[in-house]
């Protein structure tokens, strides 16, 4: 797979650019446990490379500015979409999921749904959010399968690169009901950091 | 013949957890090798139980660090392994209580574990024997982070003896491995998944199986109770005595728990792990419906004595008080000389009063505790 991130999502070949003309706000290069990206790492690694759709390119960066291959799933989300409540709905996902044999996947899976579905009502608490990073660091790792980590990777990602979204979700609780924080600042090319 | 058995056995394997070392056989656990060297360093366990096949792995209370893997692959693991379901390599070395990532996990479990926990142990018949008491206490945090309403269920009646309160219940499996194993049929499991699973009879069986009375002893919790016993006593107001009766059915040895000449609560035979002991013929000591349910009268049991409790439970308090000083031979040895103080404390100081018989003394001692003790002697020595 020799083609970019970029020339897959917008070329007619592929995916044929997104609906409507709307613009790139994040990916999740996979099914929905892969951690996402938003558009300004997903274009171009940290280093500012070229990103492309194989295995070692997005992986590049690790956890903190890039992501994996996934099995096979590309999910893009455009300009108007709520990382928040997308979050919950993997969340809910993972919850729905889980078999209940180890109690961190058990009882950790629904504390995150329940503390997500808080956050998207807007009536969350600034400290839910580091709640959710300990949470997730809590189940990351210490399950029998690997449904653990899938459930805590996406919650991680998403405040790792979208937490000034989640803050607004609570500073501006009334306004994201009936509003998206949109775009914001995914999009702007980012500070290349030299190696 | 022994010379060729002992030629065949396979070499002992070392393993260093938290920098003790010992040597176990293979196949051996981490968990079990922790548990010879015991202390601080053994992880807890609440699902794994020794004489239950194929339990463990599923509570991760007992994660520990594997900082090299072996003599042959030196790598560590990477992620925390659940030391009741990792055998032991020959040369490796795992972390416990000295690793922090240990710690927080832990701390996480437990958190976990108590996330939907009624916590109403004031009411609860297992307080003072709980695994979970004691686990939480050892391993958890003060305070819990979670704000939502707590999962419940109703209670249900398994049969005539057993009362399930699955609000209670950690999910480690125990019981159904007992129902599976010990009874020749099984009726009970797991049904549903996830947060929302419980422990269950189908349409609500009643198990009359003879052996089914052993899923009290496994359940770590009170979530599975004795029904004979329910809200009769606290267990720290009881005495536990080994007991013996011939028993067709069942090995017939047991623990009794007694208050006064009534006897209140049969049980089998625990070790210091909480598991039930092996029998002298190697067999995990299981005692049937009829001993554990049926015979609440002294007489039908022989009693062999106190049973021996750990020092630090709860329900050693309260009984075994010393009555007897203990001898002071320091003369005797001496030849005669009496020991000859560097420092009289007793004159500078209200503790440590020769005067006061220290066994009646509970809890710390201060000053004024002294004092108050010696006062009262005096008193009664003087009626
Ligand atoms: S099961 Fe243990 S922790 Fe839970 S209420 Fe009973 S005594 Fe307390
Ligand atoms: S009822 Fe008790 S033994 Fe059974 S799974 Fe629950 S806690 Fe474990
Ligand atoms: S005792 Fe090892 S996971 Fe429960």
């Amino acid at each position: 797979m020799t083609i970019s991130v970029e020339e897959f999502i917008y070329s007619d070949e592929w995916c044929g650019g997104i609906a409507k003309g709307k613009r790139l706000k994040a990916c999740i290069p996979g099914g929905s446990s892969v951690p996402i990206l938003p558009a300004n790492l997903l274009l171009k690694t940290a280093k500012g490379e070229q990103r492309m759709m194989n295995y070692e390119s997005l992986a590049d960066g690790g956890f903190q500015t890039g992501t994996m291959m996934g099995s096979g799933g590309f999910i893009v989300f455009d300009e108007d979409q709520c990382i928040v409540k997308h979050t919950y709905t993997l969340a809910r996902f993972y919850r729905h999921e889980s078999c209940g044999q180890c109690s961190p996947c058990r009882e950790g899976t629904g504390w995150m749904e329940k503390l997500l579905l808080r956050l998207d009502k807007g009536q969350g608490k600034m400290s839910d959010i580091d709640l959710l990073w300990d949470i997730q660091s809590k189940i990351e790792g210490n399950t029998i399968c690997p449904l653990g980590d899938a459930a805590a990777w996406p919650v991680a990602a998403a405040i790792r690169h979208f937490r000034d979204e989640f803050e607004w979700h609570i500073t501006n609780a009334a306004e994201a009901q009936v509003r998206n924080f949109g775009l914001a600042h995914y999009a702007d090319a980012r500070e290349v950091v030299p190696a | 013949m022994a010379e060729e058995i002992k030629k065949e056995a396979p070499p002992k394997m070392k393993v260093t957890i938290d920098n003790i070392s010992v040597e176990v056989d293979p196949g051996t656990t981490i968990l079990q090798a922790a548990r010879l060297i015991g202390g601080d360093v053994t992880p807890p366990a609440m699902c794994f139980y020794t004489p239950l096949k194929g339990s463990g792995g599923k509570c991760r209370t007992c994660l520990v660090e594997v900082s090299k893997g072996s003599e042959k692959d030196p790598r560590p693991m990477p992620k925390l392994v659940a030391s009741c379901r990792t055998g032991v390599m020959d040369g490796m070395e795992v972390k416990s209580v000295t690793s922090q990532r240990v710690l927080d996990a832990r701390a996480g479990v437990v958190e976990f574990l108590l996330l939907n926990h009624p916590l109403d142990c004031p009411i609860c018949d297992q307080a003072g024997e709980c695994h979970l008491q004691d686990l939480s206490y050892e391993h958890g945090k003060e305070g819990t982070r979670y704000e939502f309403k707590r999962r419940t269920f109703k209670k249900h009646n398994l049969g005539q003896y057993i009362q399930l309160h699955m609000t209670r219940c950690i999910l480690c499996y125990r019981c159904v491995f007992t129902a599976d194993q010990v009874t020749n049929k099984r009726s009970h499991g797991v049904l549903d998944r996830g947060d929302h699973a419980e422990i269950a009879t189908y349409i609500e069986k009643s198990l009359d199986n003879d052996f089914i009375g052993n899923v009290i002893d496994v359940c770590p919790v009170g979530a599975l109770t004795d029904k004979t016993f329910r809200f009769k006593n606290r267990v720290w107001f009881t005495k536990p005595e080994d007991a013996h009766r011939d028993c067709d059915k069942c090995c017939g040895k047991v623990t009794l728990w007694k208050r006064g000449d009534e006897v209140l609560r049969v049980t089998a035979r625990k070790d210091q792990w909480g598991e039930i002991m092996n029998t002298e013929d190697g067999k995990t000591g299981w005692i049937c419906n009829e001993c554990r349910f049926e015979k609440k009268d002294v007489k039908d049991w022989v009693i062999e004595g106190p049973t021996k409790v750990a020092r630090h439970s709860v329900i050693g308090a309260n009984h075994y008080e010393v009555l007897d000083k203990p001898e002071e031979t320091v003369a005797k040895v001496m030849g005669g000389r009496q020991p000859k103080l560097l420092l009289d404390i007793h004159n500078i100081s209200d503790v440590n009063d020769p005067s006061v018989d220290l066994s009646k003394i509970k809890g710390p001692a201060t000053g004024a505790v002294f004092n108050k003790t010696k006062l009262i002697q005096e008193k009664e020595n003087n009626n």
